[in-house]
């Protein structure tokens, strides 16, 4: 019997838990959203989860990530997303996407954290321009 | 006429840098390049004016009828 309470009780602490972690998962974006809201012009900004993986890298990064800069980020981060400011990508042919600024910390979070999605601000639309010439940050990761 | 193309091209830059204060000054320039779907070697002034005038007619919304209020 007390055992049975014991388990129903570590349930309910589980499950509030978990709705706490949610809370404070939105709790996060949300103030991210606000801050990247207080640019000087303020536009009509869309703020996305993606798979960083996935990102198209930039026509002047195609190597991927500066292997110093990559090591002071870890060094300081670890694998830890907590905080990390949004991606900057633009939404090119196809819907695919592309770094405009946050090629080091995509590739930190795809390789120390492969498949976990990061906030990222999709700064403008370009159906024309084809961003799959340049590899993803998959493609090249240290 | 060149010099006020380019006047006008470094002034639509401070726009941006304003917009992105946390991007390096050479990383703006070659995205908007890339928004221009050009190598920054190859970009024309025209070219890099256009994309980053565009850039920020859709960033900017568009400003709102008078109706004859004020907020100040």
């Amino acid at each position: 019997m007390g055992l049975a309470k014991t388990r129903t009780k570590a349930t309910q602490y589980g499950q509030a838990m978990n709705a706490l972690q949610g809370t404070i998962a939105e709790l996060g974006r949300r103030c991210q959203q606000d801050q990247a809201g207080k640019a000087p012009t303020e536009g009509m900004a869309e703020f996305i989860d993606v798979d960083p993986g996935e990102l198209h890298l930039p026509p002047t990064r195609p190597q991927g990530a500066d292997p110093g800069k990559l090591a002071r980020q870890i060094a300081k981060h670890g694998n830890s997303l907590d905080g990390m400011p949004p991606l900057q990508l633009v939404r090119g042919k196809d819907g695919h996407l592309r770094i405009n600024d946050g090629v080091t910390r995509a590739t930190r979070a795809a390789k120390l954290r492969p498949g976990v999605l990061v906030p990222a601000e999709v700064i403008q639309n370009l159906p024309r321009l084809d961003v799959t010439r340049m590899p993803k940050v998959k493609e090249v990761l240290p | 006429m060149k010099c006020q193309q380019r006047a006008d091209l470094l002034a639509v830059i401070a726009q941006l840098c304003q917009r992105y204060p946390d991007w390096r000054l050479g990383q703006l320039v070659a995205n908007v390049a890339g928004w221009a779907d050009q190598e920054i070697w190859d970009v024309e002034d025209e070219q890099l004016l256009e994309a980053a005038r565009l850039h920020l007619a859709q960033l900017t919304p568009p400003a709102p009828v008078s109706s004859g209020r004020s907020n100040g």
